[in-house]
């Protein structure tokens, strides 16, 4: 055996596989020794093919699993399993691999200490790739007493020795990653300590080399002079990489504290380090890039993106091995470039990338989002195209006839809030990738166009993956079951179908109004119950949690808006009720409620909508917070309007609208005239007037309110 | 289908408007003749519109609300025979009225003849109307336009039916059925036209206006206004920072294989080093789970009581783990227990046999009162006073945890351990456990 270990490791695959072979058939009846002498022909064949057949060896390593799982332990079967779990983190099944290497860490007392230390460092690796900070804790807690925790005897015997070979390496690497969950976690001054920690170990490092060059000098005569050259060699090398990592480390810390500026110098440090390494290059752009974004410079940034996506598409190119694949950050950098051009108001484009980065970003909800809203940005540039076109931003649409008979025809239907189908006009990728980013390549990306359906889709499938992970994180944490986060669809469909029921008693019977509102309120005292058990999770929630919650709240509220574009006020009911129960911040808590309350008109029940509209008036304060600058006069309101005046004013005139449908057409012309103070030219309020003095068969009157607003009355024009 | 009218058609239908002079049922004729049965619903639009925005003079408001009803035939279940009203019951018959669908076109008819309920009110148009429902084929219609006059109600009366042949209550009552299930919101829209005569100019109006007006379908609302949601904001965490990693993951050679044969050589390995020198944790961690899993690799290990003392002496968790296995059998434990009392008393010695006291339900009487006296004695043994003063203190706390555990008995050894408190009283640890021993003897 120690025979074909050697062949392995002088990368003689052949000879290796006969030697096993011929073993196989000696020890037959002894499982435990045949699943590792066919793992290892397995991973002789893989290694022969250059790592390019990785589905072909994971089929076999099923193979052997599936055959002796039963009969034997999970322990006798370590090496497979953690060999499964590398293909599988290779080949981003991240889920695959997480599952495999958990079972490994549930019994990593009893594995070999190297298998031990292997399974548990790639599982903390990947659960911080993941963003799963509370399970990346555990691991590093698990790491530290299984493998760097010398006991009391110990620690006196040994005092502040070194520790030495697989240990040191494997300490150099535990470190990296303490690192990185720091910086994830934002704990600056602990990733700075283990940098120094890091530091430390490479002067040791560096001692112990200078060392071993003073012995070589000396031997220069020994015929064993060659073997002493290589083995330093490698050890340079090692420190080179060591030092680069260190270098790594820096910048990670240096963009975590946003000094901007010394991150750039030694990035500038690092470029002279590895001249020919594609997976360095694209790192270093895309990094450079990140830098560039955070300093608000998206055309430079773009610039970085594009070179990093150039120089990663270089690693594929290269040699299609497996390792090359797990190189491949392609994904990444995309969503990066998404960010980019979102902020260059290219949503078109940036949908695209964001659709590249869900290849393998696709369990993150914060892609989704992005997704709907590029769907969104779109839908109101299209929007603004074709009121531009037709002079729609007028109040007035055309003038009919000549002279006595002289009509004008007012704007109705296609205004500022209604849905558009933007299929119809949505520009092809190749389009997109030949005018911006010409060289590059995107095949295989499946390009889906952008539609108010698809944001739709998108905001749902946001929804999910939050509601996931925080339910994951509630249970993790909390050990909380039963009363957090239900599935979202079977909610969603609860509450459809109680607004079903809700419409079909309106229709048969006004009287069973008060009944319902009482059944409401039941319904609400229920739902807050579950609400007050999230919200003490949520207080409970770290930063990374957080902003999980963000992801709900905000998917669904997209949701809501986007159903009410596509004319479906059933799901964006629910789904405003359903944020409303996650008690978010005022200003999201002020949309949905008017989301509520459309959707309650269209259903027919202006009483309730009434109700949400009061309720968004309470929610006027709010802290306000940078936001990107949205375009105004597609009425996206940001947080800083929300405080201004003009959330008062949206307020006053959908409680017009309420009255209206009510037929209090009095009180309903107070609200507009006071919406009126507030904004007289807004085209919204002057709508709102016009449509007043019609009721009131005040003809004259609003002729001269269209007449007095030069702008949105196009009579010269048309007269022309 | 395209649901509004090209130039030609409807120039064809402003001349059926203009024409006064032929009777209204061969307008209907013509109409049906000139306009395919797909192009009847964009007629009627185009009517509704006219008749809705008031475009038309009154004359040939007439022959739009006629042709209206020409295109808008109420169905045969509607139609009701002098005979059969009588002899069928009339509650049924409403009944399955209510359940037959009406023209898409009828509601705006319904409202026109909704005025004429009252007779007293001389509404010309709603009289018209709710003739033309009530008997479609009246000799109303025989007539010319012309000859009828506009707002001549006094002509229209001799018309009117005196029992209608279509039960227009029942029509009526299924319109506000609709009607009330239409939602508030599609009711509240009001005609888009507003009339701006200009003074001192003549009334042009031609068909290309009414192309343009038959666009104009949707009636005006106030607006709801629905501000979107604003972009979420780019966290400073969302933008993806690349680690280059020049780390190779690649599966990894079974080196267990190599090193050790079998799991079992691996643990009879440990086992010996542990006998030796002090092993790491990872190392007794190994060890002590092999024992949970499988007790019975304790019987080919070759353990001798000896070698238990050994242990104790390198690491003394893992011989107390062997010593715990070995307590069911009381022989067993008794004989290696033996060798702790042959040797000298030692710190890990002692820490063995608490822990022990901890987990076995009653350890040899005889073997502790040996055990306590050497632990006594040994204090006795140490002539620096210092190291003397830490091993009674340790001595002490030894005891203590015995008589906690309720494993020693104190009044067998209470001379002993009198005389051992009175030698060290000086130290506070004695004289406390002094106090202790006078306490349990009273």
């Amino acid at each position: 055996m120690d025979l074909a270990h050697r062949l392995f490791t002088q990368k003689k695959y052949n000879e290796a596989s006969q030697q096993i072979s011929a073993l196989l058939e000696e020890c037959k009846g002894n499982n435990k020794k045949i699943i590792k002498l066919k793992s290892h022909l397995a991973l002789c064949g893989y290694m022969k093919t250059g790592c390019t057949q990785p589905e072909e060896y994971l089929e076999t390593l099923n193979g052997i699993v599936n055959q002796y799982s039963q009969d034997l332990k999970t322990v006798d079967l370590g090496y497979v399993i953690y060999n499964q779990a590398i293909i599988n983190y290779q080949l981003k099944r991240y889920q695959k691999s997480a599952s495999q290497l958990e079972s490994l860490c549930n019994i990593v007392g009893s594995l070999d200490p190297y298998l031990g230390f292997e399974s548990a460092y790639l599982f903390l690796k990947l659960c911080i790739e993941n963003n799963h900070i509370s399970q990346s804790n555990d691991l590093v807690a698990l790491i530290e007493k299984q493998f760097f925790q010398s006991n009391t005897l110990n620690k006196k015997q040994k005092g502040s020795e070194l520790l030495t070979g697989n240990q040191n390496k494997n300490k150099q690497r535990f470190l990296m990653m303490k690192i990185k969950l720091s910086l994830c976690c934002s704990e600056h001054s602990k990733a700075a300590l283990f940098v120094n920690q890091l530091q430390e170990i490479k002067n040791r490092n560096l001692q112990q080399q200078r060392l071993q060059e003073n012995k070589q000098s000396q031997q220069k005569e020994n015929p064993r002079g060659k073997l002493t050259e290589r083995e330093l060699f490698n050890k340079n090398l090692s420190l080179n990489m060591m030092r680069c990592k260190i270098e790594h480390s820096k910048m990670n810390l240096e963009e975590a504290k946003n000094n901007l500026w010394k991150l750039s110098k030694t990035m500038e440090n690092s470029k002279t380090e590895e001249r020919n390494n594609s997976s360095f290059w694209s790192s270093f752009y895309n990094n450079l890039g990140c830098v560039d974004l955070k300093n608000n410079k998206p055309g430079s940034a773009l610039f970085y993106f594009k070179r990093a996506l150039i120089a990663n598409s270089q690693i594929c190119k290269n040699e299609k091995t497996l390792n090359n694949f797990s190189k491949d950050k392609r994904s990444e950098i995309m969503y990066n470039t998404g960010l980019c051009l979102i902020l260059l108001e290219k949503p078109q484009n940036a949908f695209q990338f964001f659709q590249g980065a869900l290849v393998c970003l696709y369990n993150r909800p914060r892609v989704w989002i992005r997704l709907a809203e590029c769907c969104l940005l779109e839908h109101f540039r299209l929007i603004k195209d074709k009121k531009q076109k037709n002079s729609l931003n007028r109040l007035v649409k055309r003038v009919i006839g000549q002279g006595q008979s002289r009509t004008v025809i007012l704007q109705t239907g296609d205004g500022p809030n209604d849905g558009l189908n933007i299929n119809e006009e949505s520009v092809s990728f190749e389009d997109i990738v030949s005018s911006d980013v010409g060289d590059l390549q995107f095949h295989g990306i499946p390009v889906q166009s952008m539609s108010l359906d698809y944001a739709s889709k998108a905001a749902s499938n946001s929804i999910l993956i939050s509601e996931k992970l925080l339910k994951k994180v509630n249970n993790q944490k909390q050990k909380f079951s039963g009363t957090n986060i239900q599935n979202k669809n079977s909610k969603i469909n609860e509450n459809t179908k109680s607004l079903n029921n809700e419409k079909n008693e309106k229709k048969r019977e006004n009287e069973q109004e008060d009944e319902k509102q009482k059944n409401d309120k039941n319904s609400n005292l229920k739902n807050k119950s579950t609400t007050t058990n999230i919200k003490i999770d949520h207080e409970n929630l770290s930063k990374n949690d957080q902003t999980l919650k963000q992801d709900l709240e905000h998917g669904l509220l997209l949701l809501s808006y986007i159903s009410l574009c596509c004319q479906n006020p059933v799901t964006a009911l629910s789904s405003a009720k359903m944020l409303l129960n996650y008690k978010p911040e005022p200003y999201r808590e002020y949309l949905a409620n008017i989301y509520a309350a459309e959707a309650c008109c269209l259903l027919n029940n202006p009483k309730l909508a009434k109700e949400y509209i009061s309720k968004s008036l309470q929610k006027r304060r709010y802290q306000v917070e940078k936001l990107l600058k949205g375009p105004k006069d597609l009425e996206m309101m940001s947080p800083k309007e929300f405080e201004s005046n003009w959330s008062d004013c949206v307020t006053a005139l959908n409680l017009a609208f309420v009255l209206i449908l009510q037929n209090d057409i009095q009180t309903a012309s107070e609200y507009i005239k006071q919406a009126s103070r507030m904004f007289p030219n807004s085209p919204l309020v002057l709508l709102s007037c016009v449509y007043l003095e019609l009721t009131n068969n005040n003809i004259q009157n609003a002729l001269d309110l269209l007449k007095s607003c030069h702008a949105f009355y196009p009579l010269e024009n048309s007269q022309k | 289908m395209n649901s509004f009218l090209q130039l030609e058609e409807l120039t064809k239908l402003q001349k059926l408007l203009h024409d006064q002079s032929t009777p209204f049922q061969n307008l209907g004729r013509k109409v049906t003749q000139n306009f395919s049965n797909e192009q009847h619903f964009s007629v009627c639009s185009v009517l509704t519109i006219m008749l809705r925005d008031d475009l038309l003079p009154g004359e040939e408001r007439i022959v739009a609300l006629y042709l209206l009803l020409h295109l808008s035939p109420l169905g045969s279940e509607l139609k009701t025979d002098e005979k059969q009203k009588q002899q069928q019951d009339s509650k049924n018959k409403k009944k399955q009225l209510l359940s037959v669908a009406l023209p898409p076109f009828l509601p705006v008819l319904l409202n026109i003849a909704q005025n004429s309920q009252k007779f007293n009110e001389t509404q010309f148009e709603a009289f018209f109307v709710t003739i033309g429902l009530s008997d479609p084929n009246s000799d109303l219609f025989k007539q010319r336009p012309n000859q009828i006059g506009v707002n001549n109600i006094e002509r229209l009366k001799k018309y009117f039916p005196e029992s209608s042949k279509i039960d227009l209550q029942v029509i009526f009552t299924k319109f506000s059925q609709i009607e009330s299930e239409i939602p508030l919101v599609n009711k509240m829209g009001i005609g888009s036209s507003v009339p701006d005569p200009e003074k001192g100019k003549e009334s042009k109006k031609n068909v290309e206006d009414l192309i343009q007006y038959q666009f104009n379908t949707n009636e005006f609302k106030p607006p709801f206004v629905r501000p979107s949601p604003s972009i979420l904001q780019i966290l400073d965490n969302e933008l993806i920072w690349i680690d280059y990693e020049d780390e190779t993951l690649l599966p990894i050679w079974d080196q267990s294989i190599t090193n050790v044969k079998s799991n079992n050589d691996q643990f009879k390995n440990l086992l010996k080093k542990a006998f030796t020198s002090q092993l790491s944790q990872p190392e007794q961690q190994q060890i002590i789970l092999r024992l949970e899993n499988e007790p019975k690799l304790l019987e080919d290990s070759e353990i001798t009581p000896n070698k238990v003392k050994d242990l104790a002496e390198k690491n003394p968790i893992i011989s107390f783990e062997i010593l715990k296995r070995f307590s069911e059998d009381e022989e067993k434990i008794n004989r290696y227990l033996e060798s702790f009392i042959q040797t000298k008393v030692t710190l890990h010695s002692m820490e063995v046999i608490n822990k022990l006291s901890g987990v076995v339900k009653k350890l040899n009487q005889e073997f502790l009162n040996r055990f306590v006296s050497n632990c006594i004695s040994s204090c006795r043994e140490i002539k620096d006073k210092y190291v003397q003063g830490r091993h009674v203190r340790l001595v002490c706390a030894f005891i203590r945890s015995l008589m906690n555990n309720s494993q020693l008995d104190v009044k067998s050894m209470y001379t002993e351990l009198q005389s051992f408190c009175v030698n060290f009283s000086r130290i506070r640890d004695a004289s406390n456990l002094f106090r202790l021993i006078k306490n349990q003897m009273k």
